[in-house]
C-alpha cells in the first residue's frame, strides 16, 4: 500500500476499508485483553471453557471446534450482537426467531410446545403412581399442570403466531387420569383473571406469586385444606428480575419484572424452617431466600430453587404432611402451602433418584404424620417433554416395597 | 476454516492482514503460503499433507513439462498425462471410491466392502487448479513457476482454496510474483467481501433454515413444497455466490484479481445462458480443458453430441459422488442440446416473461434433482410438488411461511441486478461515500450479530 494513497481528500473513498479494519481489529483486541468469564447472567448458562491444546485434539480437529465455541461464547459485545440480531429479525417479521414471541404489552412468551410422545409415557406413569398409593397407602393424588403462558394469554400474542395445544394436552391428561387421581385444570380460573392479574412473569416462563395464589385457591378443596385468605399476606416487591424468556429472546430493551413475596402476617421468625439436605442448607425463618434476590437467578428466592429434596416445616401446625412431586413451578407455591401443613416435602425427579415410597413411609413411621395427599405439580413444558417424570414409580421400587412387607 | 465464522473474521483475518502488510514484498508469498496452510489445517489437519503432495507433484511435473516442451514434445505429453492422472487419481480415490464400490455392488456376483473415506476439504477445487497449471504450461499459455513457494501459494491460496472460484493458473500467473497491493483494490475487496458475507449469512442461512424446516415438517402441502424448493434455490445461489464474492474480495485485499464466478444467473432466459452466468469458473474450465480438446463443435453433429454428453456428465459428477448429480448434469446437457438445435430460436421470438418462466422453472426443477441424493425421496418430493389436490398448508405452516415472506422478497430482489443498477446511478454523487460506508457498516454489524447468535451456519459447497 502506497503512502501517497492516503490523504484527506481520498479518505472518504476508503471509508469502507477503514470501518472494516477498525471493526475487526477492535473486536480482536478486546477479545484478547478482556478477562474470561465463566457464567453469563443474561443467558443464564455456563460459558464454554477455553480448550486445552494437545497433539491429539489438534489433529482430530476437536481443538478447532472447541475453540470456535469458546470464541462464540466470549466474543466481545456479545449482548450487543445478540440484541441487534433479535431486533433485526423482529424487523423482518420473524417474531419468534429464538423460540419466543415479543408481545406489545412487554411480555416475552415462549412459542407453542410441540406434541411429544413423552406426554403419554409421563401420564401413564402418573396413573400407575396414583393407583399404587391409593391402593396401598390410601393416599389420593392430586395432579395439576400449569398451562403455558401463550395458551392463557393468546390475546397478547402477535397476530401471526402458531397455535397453542395446551388445551388438548390438558384434556388428554384429564381423560387418562380418570378416577385414579384428581385433576385440577387451572385454565378457566386463569383465563377469567388474566385481565386483572399478572398471572405469569413478563420475562420468564414461570407464574407470578399472584398467579400461584389463584391456583392455590383452586387446589385447596381438592387437598381438603382451607386456603389462607389474601388479606393475611403482606406483599413485598422486588424489582429488576430478568427471567428465562428474556435470556432466550435477546430483546434487551424490554423492562424487567417485579417479584412479589407473599409474606404470611401470622408467621414469625420461628414458624417456618426449610431443610435442603443435599447442600446442608437449613434456614430457620421463612420459605424465602432473600439473599438470592441479589444474584442473577432471582426466581430462586423461593425455597432456593431446584433441589432434589426439600423439606419445609411449619411449627405452628401440628399435623399433616404433603408430598409434592414437582418442577420449578412449585417453588412459588411453597409460600402458600406451608401455611396448611406441618411438613411439606418437595421432590424433583430430575435430581431425586430414589424411591418415593420410602419417603412416604418415612413421613408416616418416623415423623408420625398423616399423609392424606400427594400433589403432582408441573409446568406444561416438563409434563410434555421431561423424561425424568417416568421414574416417578418403577417396578423395582414396587418389588422392593413388596419384599419388605413380607 | 470458513469465511463466515467468528474465528476467521475476528482473529485469522486481522492477524493475516496485519502481518501481510507489515512485511516486505519479498516475504509476502512465503507468509501467505504459511497462512494458507494454517487456514486449511484448522479444519483438516491431516489432509493438508494431501494438498502438499498435490502441490509438489504438480510443481515437479510443471518444471519438466516446461523443460521438454520445446525440445521433446513426446516426453512433455507423457508428463502432462501423468500430472492429470495423478490429480484425477486423487479425486477418484478420495471422492469417488465409495460411490464406485456401491455401484459395482449392483452386479449380482460382487460384494465389495464400501470404504468410508472422508472427503478432503476443497479437493475438487485444488485438483482442478493444479491440473490447469500443467496443461497451461504444456500449451505454452503460462510460464513455468520455478519457485515452489510461489507455486504453493497459488495452489493453496486461502480465499479460493475450499470453495472456488477455480482460478486457472494462466489468469493469476503474473499476479503471483508481481502483484502490487493498493488501497483502491483493498477497498473494492472490502466491499465485495462484505457483500458476499451478507449474501451468505443474512440470506443463504435464512433460506437454508426455511428449506430445512419445510422439509422436516410441511412437505405434505404442494404450496409448501414449492416454497421450500424456491428457498433452496435461493440458498444455494446466495451461499455459493456469496462465497465466491468473499473469495474475490479477499483476493483484492491481498492484491489479487480473480474472475467473476456468478453473473445474476436467475435472470437468465434459457438454460444455455444460465450456465454462462452460473459458476462461470467451472464452466470455463470444462470448456477449455475438456470440451475444446475433445473437438468441441468442430467435428460434426454426432461428435458434438458426444462431447456435450461427456462434459455434462462430468459437470454433474464433479458436484458429488452420487447418481443424482450425474442425472442433474445430464438433465442440463439434454436441455442445452435441445436449445441449441431449435428451442433457442423459438424462445427468442416469444415474449420475455415466457422465456424467463421457462428458464426459472427448469432451474428450480434442476435443484430438486440436485438436492435429493436418494432417488425415491426425490420422487416423493416431486409428487408432493405436483399433488395440487393438497395444495394449501395448515395454520402453523402458513404462520411460519408468513414470517419468511419479507426475507424471500429480499432474496428475490437481491438475485436481480437492481443493486448494481442503483450503484451505477449514484456512484458519482457527492454523498455516495456516505451511503457506501453506511451500507457496509450495517451489513457487517448484522452479519456479526447473526454469526454470534446462530450456530446455524453450514456451507453447501464444502461438500463438493
Amino acid at each position: 500500500m502506497k503512502k501517497s494513497d492516503i490523504n484527506f481528500k481520498n479518505i472518504k473513498k476508503y471509508m469502507p476499508s477503514i470501518v472494516f479494519c477498525l471493526f475487526i481489529f477492535i473486536v480482536m483486541i478486546v477479545f484478547i485483553i478482556s478477562p474470561s468469564k465463566s457464567y453469563s447472567a443474561t443467558e443464564k448458562r455456563m460459558l464454554a471453557e477455553k480448550p486445552s491444546i494437545n497433539m491429539k485434539n489438534v489433529f482430530n480437529g476437536e481443538y478447532g471446534e472447541n475453540f470456535e465455541e469458546y470464541l462464540s461464547d466470549h466474543i466481545p459485545f456479545r449482548n450487543f450482537f445478540t440484541g441487534v440480531n433479535a431486533y433485526y429479525k423482529l424487523f423482518l417479521g420473524q417474531n419468534n426467531a429464538n423460540g419466543v414471541y415479543l408481545c406489545n404489552n412487554g411480555y416475552i412468551i415462549g412459542e407453542p410446545l410441540k406434541y411429544d410422545s413423552q406426554l403419554e409415557v409421563n401420564t401413564a406413569k402418573i396413573v400407575k403412581f396414583a393407583e399404587f398409593f391409593k391402593e396401598n397407602f390410601d393416599i389420593s393424588t392430586v395432579v395439576t399442570v400449569v398451562p403455558s403462558t401463550g395458551y392463557i394469554m393468546e390475546d397478547s400474542l402477535p397476530s401471526n403466531h402458531k397455535s397453542y395445544n395446551d388445551g388438548e394436552f390438558l384434556k388428554y391428561i384429564k381423560d387418562e387420569l380418570g378416577n385414579s387421581a384428581k385433576f385440577v385444570d387451572l385454565t378457566d380460573t386463569f383465563k377469567n383473571n388474566i385481565n386483572n392479574t399478572d398471572i405469569y412473569y413478563k420475562t420468564d416462563h414461570h407464574w407470578t406469586s399472584a398467579g400461584t395464589y389463584l391456583a392455590y385457591c383452586d387446589l385447596a378443596p381438592y387437598l381438603n385444606i382451607k386456603a389462607t385468605d389474601r388479606n393475611n399476606f403482606k406483599i413485598e416487591t422486588y424489582n429488576d428480575f430478568y427471567g428465562t424468556t428474556y435470556g432466550k429472546g435477546c430483546y434487551w430493551l424490554q423492562n424487567p419484572d417485579t417479584i412479589e413475596l407473599w409474606v404470611n402476617k401470622k408467621h414469625n421468625d420461628n414458624t417456618i424452617s426449610v431443610n435442603i439436605p443435599e447442600n446442608g442448607i437449613s434456614v430457620n425463618n421463612s420459605v424465602f431466600f432473600r439473599e438470592n434476590l441479589k444474584g442473577d437467578d432471582k426466581y430462586t428466592v423461593f425455597i432456593d430453587g431446584n433441589h432434589s429434596y426439600t423439606k419445609i416445616i411449619n411449627n405452628d401446625v401440628k399435623d399433616g404432611a404433603l408430598l409434592v412431586v414437582r418442577d420449578s413451578f412449585a417453588h412459588s407455591m411453597a409460600q402458600f402451602l406451608c401455611d396448611n401443613y406441618h411438613e411439606i416435602i418437595l421432590v424433583d425427579l430430575r435430581y431425586y433418584k430414589s424411591s418415593i415410597i420410602d419417603i412416604v413411609k418415612e413421613i408416616q413411621n418416623e415423623d408420625n404424620l398423616t399423609v392424606s395427599n400427594i400433589l403432582i405439580l408441573y409446568g406444561m413444558e416438563d409434563m410434555v417433554t421431561d423424561t425424568d417424570i417416568s421414574s416417578i414409580i418403577t417396578n423395582s421400587q414396587i418389588k422392593n416395597w413388596q419384599s419388605e412387607l413380607v | 476454516m470458513v469465511f463466515s465464522s467468528l474465528i476467521f473474521l475476528f482473529l485469522y483475518l486481522p492477524i493475516v492482514l496485519l502481518i501481510y502488510y507489515c512485511i516486505s514484498y519479498k516475504y509476502r508469498n512465503l507468509f501467505l503460503f504459511a497462512a494458507n496452510l494454517f487456514f486449511y489445517a484448522w479444519g483438516e489437519p491431516v489432509f493438508v499433507l494431501l494438498m502438499l503432495f498435490s502441490t509438489v507433484s504438480d510443481y515437479i511435473h510443471g518444471y519438466f513439462i516446461g523443460k521438454y516442451r520445446e525440445t521433446n514434445k513426446k516426453k512433455a505429453k507423457i508428463l502432462v498425462i501423468s500430472a492429470v492422472i495423478i490429480n484425477i487419481g486423487l479425486l477418484a480415490v478420495f471422492k469417488y471410491t465409495g460411490f464406485l464400490c456401491e455401484t459395482l455392488n449392483y452386479l449380482p456376483f460382487l460384494n465389495l466392502p464400501v470404504p468410508s473415506i472422508p472427503l478432503p476439504l476443497g479437493i475438487s477445487f485444488y485438483t482442478f487448479q493444479t491440473m490447469s497449471y500443467s496443461v497451461d504450461v504444456y500449451r505454452g499459455d503460462a510460464p513455468v513457476q520455478k519457485n515452489i513457494i510461489s507455486f504453493g501459494t497459488y495452489v493453496s491460496l486461502f480465499p479460493q482454496l475450499i470453495a472456488g472460484p477455480i482460478v486457472r493458473y494462466k489468469d493469476v500467473a503474473d499476479q503471483i510474483d508481481n502483484r502490487r497491493e493498493n488501497l483502491d483494490d483493498f477497498t473494492k475487496g472490502v466491499r465485495k467481501f462484505i457483500a458476499g458475507l451478507g449474501k451468505k449469512v443474512l440470506i443463504a442461512n435464512q433460506m437454508g433454515f426455511l428449506w430445512d424446516s419445510i422439509r422436516a415438517n410441511y412437505t405434505n402441502s404442494s404450496l409448501m413444497s414449492w416454497i421450500g424448493i424456491i428457498a433452496y434455490s435461493f440458498q444455494i445461489y446466495f451461499d455459493f455466490s456469496g462465497y465466491s464474492d468473499m473469495a474475490c474480495g479477499l483476493g483484492n485485499m491481498l492484491g489479487f484479481e480473480f474472475l467473476k464466478n456468478f453473473n445474476y444467473p436467475y435472470i437468465s432466459r434459457n438454460i444455455s445462458e444460465f450456465w454462462r452466468r452460473w459458476h462461470i469458473s467451472l464452466g470455463t474450465w470444462f470448456r477449455e480443458y475438456v470440451y475444446i480438446p475433445l473437438g468441441g463443435n468442430r467435428k460434426g453433429k454426432a461428435r458434438l453430441l458426444l462431447n456435450t454428453f461427456i462434459v455434462w456428465f462430468l459437470t454433474g459428477f464433479w458436484h458429488g459422488a452420487s447418481w443424482n448429480f450425474i442425472l442433474w448434469g445430464l438433465y442440463f446437457g439434454v436441455i442445452i442440446v435441445i436449445e441449441k438445435f431449435f428451442l433457442l430460436k423459438i424462445l427468442d421470438k416469444l415474449p420475455k416473461f415466457i422465456s424467463h418462466i421457462y428458464a426459472v422453472f427448469l432451474i428450480i426443477f434442476g435443484w430438486v434433482i440436485f438436492y435429493f441424493e436418494d432417488l425415491s425421496e426425490m420422487g416423493r418430493f416431486i409428487t408432493s410438488m405436483f399433488n395440487f389436490s393438497s395444495f394449501s398448508a395448515n395454520n402453523d405452516a402458513l404462520t411460519f411461511l408468513l414470517s419468511y415472506i419479507p426475507i424471500l422478497v429480499i432474496a428475490l430482489a437481491a438475485s436481480l441486478p437492481l443493486g448494481s443498477m442503483l450503484y451505477e446511478k449514484i456512484k458519482n454523487n457527492k454523498y455516495y461515500w456516505i451511503a457506501d460506508t453506511l451500507l457496509c457498516t450495517i451489513i457487517l454489524i448484522l452479519c456479526s450479530a447473526s454469526l454470534v447468535s446462530e450456530g446455524y451456519n453450514p456451507f453447501l459447497y464444502l461438500r463438493f
